[in-house]
Formats: structure tokens, C-alpha cells, sequence
């Protein structure tokens, strides 16, 4: 009876771990010791490529896409044990809605944010990079800021003029107001000719973007991730020191 | 839609359209881009996370067959 019993209980269980594996499943069957670890107080987003936005580009673009990169930065928001976020750039640039979105996004995130810009941070690039509270770039990374162009079937000039000149101010409002460069500089930058062969503008490599009070500071990994640990809040129960240290098993 | 690119629009657009071998999936709790190879196996093309400690787990290195 007893065993008849313990045969009962002990059925339906095989049932539902082969429908759903847990952790003590992927170590008995698997050898796999992955279990549920807990995360790191610092969350890094990598944006590369082109920042894509309501049309896909064709395969042989690197893309950063919005649907992923949005539900992200609401997650670090909303998660309690998250306390800052590191931005790692290389991007090309891409749609001007997109970026400006996720620069608004990061711009307005209760939690310390820090930006590094790698490779390079151009056009759209610029107020991502900005967006931040505080922002590097690399000795070597260049930042490429130009006018936007227009693409896709222009009908009236005036009015295509006007609108391409409004998604422009929207460029430049955000990033004056979010780093220390005037508009009356950014604008000249933007203007500049005789430094892009294709097109006007301007380059700015490394230490010419802190010149112009686009960009904080020179720096690599190591400064960026210092400097956002020191804009992490200091917390009674853990000091900065002890989360760094490996974790006891 | 307007691109804010120093790319020429013919970079960004000469190329095929979105292949429908690169797919997202949600494995062990992480959404990763797979993309599946001439053999019919999905291969890691990139994983999709904020969280830096999720780089260094070997089951998730790019190239590595994962099922969805």
C-alpha cells in the first residue's frame, strides 16, 4: 500500500521535467551546471553597426535593433538590482528616429550611465553617445558629424528642405543640450567643408571630440568602467570592493 | 524614414534583403540571434544581453550549435 503509494506521487513528475528542464535537470542529465546566477550590478549595451529602425536592412548590415535595445534599457530601469549601465559604441550611424529614441531613453534613466565610443560613433551616433551621463572616447575612435541627408522620393523641395532642416534641429537640440558644446560650434562642425571628401563635415578623432566639448574624455575600458563605479551609489550593506571579488562556491 | 549615416545609401541598400536564416530565439532564458548553416544545424550568431557575466558562459559562444 505504502508502495503503491509513493508510485502515485512519484509518476506525474517525470512528466513535467521533460517538459520543462530546471537546473537540477541539466546537472543529472546534462552535466551542465548553469543555475540561475545573479546579475551583475552593472549592465553593459553594445551598440553597433547601423541603428536600425522601422525598416529592416538588407542582411549585410550589422544592426542594432530598437525592438531589442528598448525592452532592455525599460528592464535595467525597472530591475532593483541593477545600478548602472556601461554604453559600448562602434556605430555607423543609422535612423534618425531610432537614435534619437534610445538616446532620449538613456538620457532619462534614473541610474548612472557611462558612455564609451570605440571604432567610432558617427552621425546618429553622436547624441547616443552624449546621451550619457558621462562619455569617453577612445584615443583612436572617430566621430563623424555631418548633415542628414535626404533619401527616398522627394516631391517638393521647399517642404522636403523644412523637414530634413526639423529632423536636424531635433539632432542638434538633443546633443547641445546633453554635452557642453555650443550649438553655434556643433553647427559649424556639421557645415565644415574640406574634410570629407564625399561630403561636408567633419572628423573628430579621439581628443578633437573633447576639444570641442562633445565628449567628456580620452579614455578606454578601464577609465569608463572606474568612472561609473564611482557614480554607482555607495550602499551600506555591500561596499564597491566586495562585489568585485569572486563569489564563494 | 531618414538615415543618419556617413554611408552611402548605396552601402546600406545594394545588398539582398533580410535573410531568413539569421532568426531570434530565447534559450535558457537569453535571447540570442541564431543562424541556421548549410547543414540544417542553428549556430550562435549573437547574444542579445545586458548582462555582462552572460559573455562568459562557453555555452554561449558565438558559432556554438544551440537548438531552439
Amino acid at each position: 500500500m505504502r508502495q503503491h503509494r509513493l508510485m502515485m506521487e512519484a509518476e506525474p513528475e517525470p512528466k513535467k521535467r521533460s517538459s520543462k528542464p530546471d537546473a537540477v535537470e541539466n546537472i543529472t542529465e546534462l552535466g551542465t551546471t548553469r543555475v540561475p546566477t545573479q546579475k551583475s550590478p552593472v549592465q553593459t549595451l553594445v551598440i553597433i553597426g547601423q541603428i536600425e529602425g522601422h525598416v529592416v536592412l538588407p542582411s549585410q548590415n550589422k544592426t542594432t535593433k530598437y525592438e531589442h535595445v528598448i525592452p532592455q534599457l525599460v528592464a535595467i530601469e525597472e530591475n532593483p538590482d541593477i545600478e548602472g549601465l556601461l554604453l559600448v559604441l562602434n556605430t555607423v550611424g543609422g535612423d534618425v528616429e531610432a537614435g534619437l529614441a534610445l538616446s532620449e531613453m538613456i538620457a532619462s534613466l534614473s541610474k548612472p550611465t557611462v558612455s564609451l565610443v570605440l571604432g567610432g560613433g558617427h552621425s546618429i551616433g553622436v547624441p547616443v553617445a552624449v546621451a550619457a551621463d558621462y562619455s569617453f572616447i577612445a584615443p583612436t575612435a572617430t566621430m563623424i558629424v555631418h548633415p542628414i541627408r535626404m533619401n527616398g522620393l522627394v516631391i517638393g523641395v521647399p517642404q522636403t528642405y523644412e523637414y530634413l532642416d526639423k529632423m536636424q534641429d531635433r539632432v542638434v537640440r538633443f546633443v547641445t543640450q546633453h554635452s557642453r558644446i555650443t550649438e553655434e560650434k556643433f553647427r559649424e562642425l556639421m557645415l565644415r567643408t574640406g574634410e570629407l571628401a564625399r561630403d561636408i563635415g567633419t572628423v573628430l578623432v579621439g581628443q578633437d571630440a573633447v576639444n570641442v566639448d562633445l565628449i567628456d574624455q580620452v579614455g578606454g575600458l578601464d577609465e569608463a568602467v572606474k568612472k561609473l563605479h564611482s557614480l554607482l551609489p555607495e550602499r551600506p550593506s555591500r561596499t564597491r570592493k566586495a562585489h568585485r571579488q569572486p563569489k564563494p562556491h | 524614414m531618414v538615415l543618419y549615416t556617413p554611408l552611402s545609401l548605396d552601402d546600406v541598400f545594394s545588398g539582398n534583403q533580410p535573410s531568413e536564416d539569421v532568426f531570434e530565439a530565447v534559450i535558457q532564458g537569453r535571447q540570442v540571434l541564431l543562424r541556421r548553416g548549410a547543414d540544417g544545424m542553428a549556430r550562435l550568431e549573437r547574444l542579445l544581453s545586458t548582462e555582462p557575466n552572460d559573455y562568459l558562459d562557453p555555452a554561449f559562444s558565438p558559432g556554438t550549435v544551440l537548438n531552439p
